[in-house]
């Protein structure tokens, strides 16, 4: 019995000078928190829940719809964006496109444009992720259109810079052509003019002093002879393959892309596009 | 007796690497609220005693917080040991008025970071209300010993922008922000913030910051250069592009006029094409090619120009769209026989 005693009592004080140090040490990082996790039956129910809910779009939606606007008078839709203000992991992960990690299989496309518009409706900016990866990597148009116009609703800047982030990534191996289109059609949906401007900086990076991927604009301006560092005048290798040009102009593609401007001869001149903007910028207006 | 003096040694040498042990062991710090900090104390002054922990971080300790310290330091014997008096007990303070209103502001200034955008206007107003008291409390809100998440941390950045114009704690704190707060798109947020306001003092912190020692500074700098875009830091790192002290680059005119070595009969019209041959004194190699402003040009356009200043100046004019393709063709075929034959 004593020495029960004596072991709790010594686990006791090891665990509270432990604990006690622990508590007391800082650390130059925050621990991040892991998301909140429910029991796959809660995401089914939700999943079956939500296809109940009327559509939150017409089925031919133009530029000016927002997602779950005829719901205003509708309980059980006010229930569902009222939970999703407490919840948001919830409808976050019904947003996981099916074969991704993590993806719920009850929720279908239904499910998923109504838990875009839920989380589009709630306006809190813990659905950004959601919103974000479904509004580009979704296999279903209407998913992707149905989140990038929630995106629109939740009035947060940091969303239209990851999806620009993600339609100019020069690592074409990670981020395909096709991946980046479908950031660029996000970025359309979104409608905001920041986000051509923040593309055009990109552009302006790409274009100056030519371009190591392309063999026909290579890199100017580059120094060689006696004096420099390249002193024998080595020329710099190509390319070893041929690289497509939506690949080798990332930043390029994506403003013809999101624009749906493009000009024949001089469009690898920063100037042309300068003068583009200034002149169409304060009427311009995206085609989604 | 050979024994008796081999033990004696013996005892004497394990005496001796004990005390040199103990006297390398911690110091302790036993707080009121009943923690312990281990350390190495290295001063005191009126207010703080200031420890060293074993991971090499310094922390500066209130008296009023001690009970006790435990120096664990051998003295020699018969002097008494230079304990650290703690400070004497104080009744309970009771915050002034002053000190009430920063905490319940410090509080207020956290809905900055809610996911209730009705919460984050409303802490927003108070800060441009109270700016003069917000703005020293949300920088201490951006320490990252803080435990401050990520949204709170673009909130106080983003607040900071409607704040301005700000002072000059204020603009270095947006710097350090820009280059190493914990979270990467609060990161961005004060790129954003140093752009939208133009703030001079933050960019000058953060192109010191790009030529630092630190080479992950230097990258994090050369990351916030490129998001805050600023033409103007950049015309002044071309600027600060040297020139390699050794110029010997065949290329180079000299100033002289010289006649051509040899003239072939082969131009048209039966005219001869003279022909120049490389007589340039070459004295050596450069040294001293690279320099801190080329690498963090390098570093900000993710393109390696090399390290001449013209080849930065090109960028930069095709960077703002004054010259074109057009204009760079125009140039090569407006040049002379001369100019193209690199004579001098």
């Amino acid at each position: 019995m004593n020495r029960i005693i004596v072991t709790t009592l010594f686990l006791g004080a090891l665990g509270g000078v432990v604990f006690g140090e622990d508590d007391i040490r800082v650390a130059a990082r925050p621990e991040s928190k892991a998301p909140r996790e429910f029991l796959p039956a809660v995401y089914r129910d939700v999943a079956a829940r939500l296809t109940k809910l009327p559509a939150p779009l017409p089925a031919k939606p133009v530029p000016a719809d927002v997602p779950g606007a005829n719901w205003e008078k509708l309980d059980d839709a006010q229930a569902f964006i009222k939970d999703a203000r407490n919840v948001p992991e919830l409808y976050g992960r019904l947003l996981i496109p099916p074969g991704f990690p993590n993806a719920v299989p009850e929720a279908k496309t239904d499910a998923r444009i109504r838990a875009a518009a839920v989380l589009g409706q709630a306006k809190d900016r813990r659905g950004i992720d959601a919103l974000v990866n479904s509004s580009v990597y979704d296999p279903e148009e209407s998913v992707r259109f149905t989140s990038a116009k929630a995106l629109k609703l939740l009035d947060e800047p940091v969303a239209l810079r990851r999806l620009v982030d993600i339609a100019v990534a020069p690592n074409y191996q990670k981020f395909p052509w096709a991946i980046r289109k479908s950031a660029c059609a996000a970025i359309r949906r979104y409608g905001d003019k920041e986000g051509i401007e923040r593309i055009l900086k990109e552009v302006s990076y790409e274009l100056a002093g030519g371009n190591p991927l392309d063999r026909k604009n290579a890199l100017r301006g580059k120094g060689s002879g006696i004096g420099t560092d390249n002193p024998l005048a080595i020329p710099d290798p190509g390319p070893n393959q041929q690289i497509a040009e939506t690949d080798s102009y990332p930043a390029l593609s994506a403003i013809k892309e999101v624009t749906g401007v493009s000009f024949d001869k001089s469009e690898k001149d920063m100037k042309t596009w300068y003068v583009w903007w200034n002149r169409e910028g304060t009427k311009f207006a995206f085609k989604d | 007796m050979n024994r008796l003096r081999f033990f004696a040694i013996a005892f004497g040498f394990y005496a001796i690497c004990g005390a040199v042990s103990f006297a390398h062991a911690e110091d302790t710090v036993i707080l009121k609220d009943g923690k312990t900090v281990k350390g190495d104390v290295s001063h005191q002054d009126a207010d703080n005693v200031y420890i060293k922990l074993a991971d090499g971080e310094a922390r500066a300790i209130p008296k009023t917080n001690i009970v006790k310290i435990e120096r664990r330091k051998v003295v020699a014997a018969g002097e008494k040991a230079p304990d650290i008096p703690a400070a004497p007990e104080q009744p309970q303070k009771i915050p002034s008025p002053n000190e009430r209103d920063v905490s319940k502001l410090f509080n207020a200034m956290k809905d900055l970071g809610s996911s209730d955008p009705a919460k984050r206007a409303a802490a927003l107003e108070l800060a441009k209300q109270k700016k003069d008291e917000a703005t020293p409390v949300l920088l201490g809100m951006l320490n990252p010993k803080l435990n401050g998440d990520e949204w709170t941390h673009i909130g106080i950045l983003r607040a900071l922008g409607e704040l301005a114009p700000l002072n000059d704690q204020a603009a270095q704190t947006l710097a350090w922000a820009a280059v190493s707060d914990p979270f990467p798109e609060a990161r961005r947020e004060a790129c954003n913030t140093i752009r939208r306001t133009g703030d001079d003092r933050a960019i000058r912190q953060l192109a010191a910051s790009g030529t630092a020692e630190n080479p992950k500074m230097r990258q994090s700098a050369a990351v916030a250069l490129h998001e805050i875009d600023d033409n103007r830091v950049l015309a002044a790192l071309i600027h600060a592009v040297p020139m390699p002290s050794v110029t010997a680059n065949l290329g180079e005119p000299n100033g002289q006029l010289q006649r051509p070595d040899m003239n072939l009969p082969v131009g048209p019209r039966g005219t001869s094409l003279p022909i120049f041959l490389p007589k340039s004194d070459i004295a050596g190699t450069a040294t001293d090619i690279s320099s801190p402003a080329a690498d963090l040009l390098k570093a900000i356009s993710g393109k390696d120009l090399g390290n001449m200043p013209y080849g930065w100046v090109n960028w930069y004019r095709e960077k703002l769209g004054e010259t074109t393709e057009a204009d760079r063709e125009s140039y090569k075929e407006n040049r002379s026989m001369r100019q193209k034959m690199n004579a001098p």
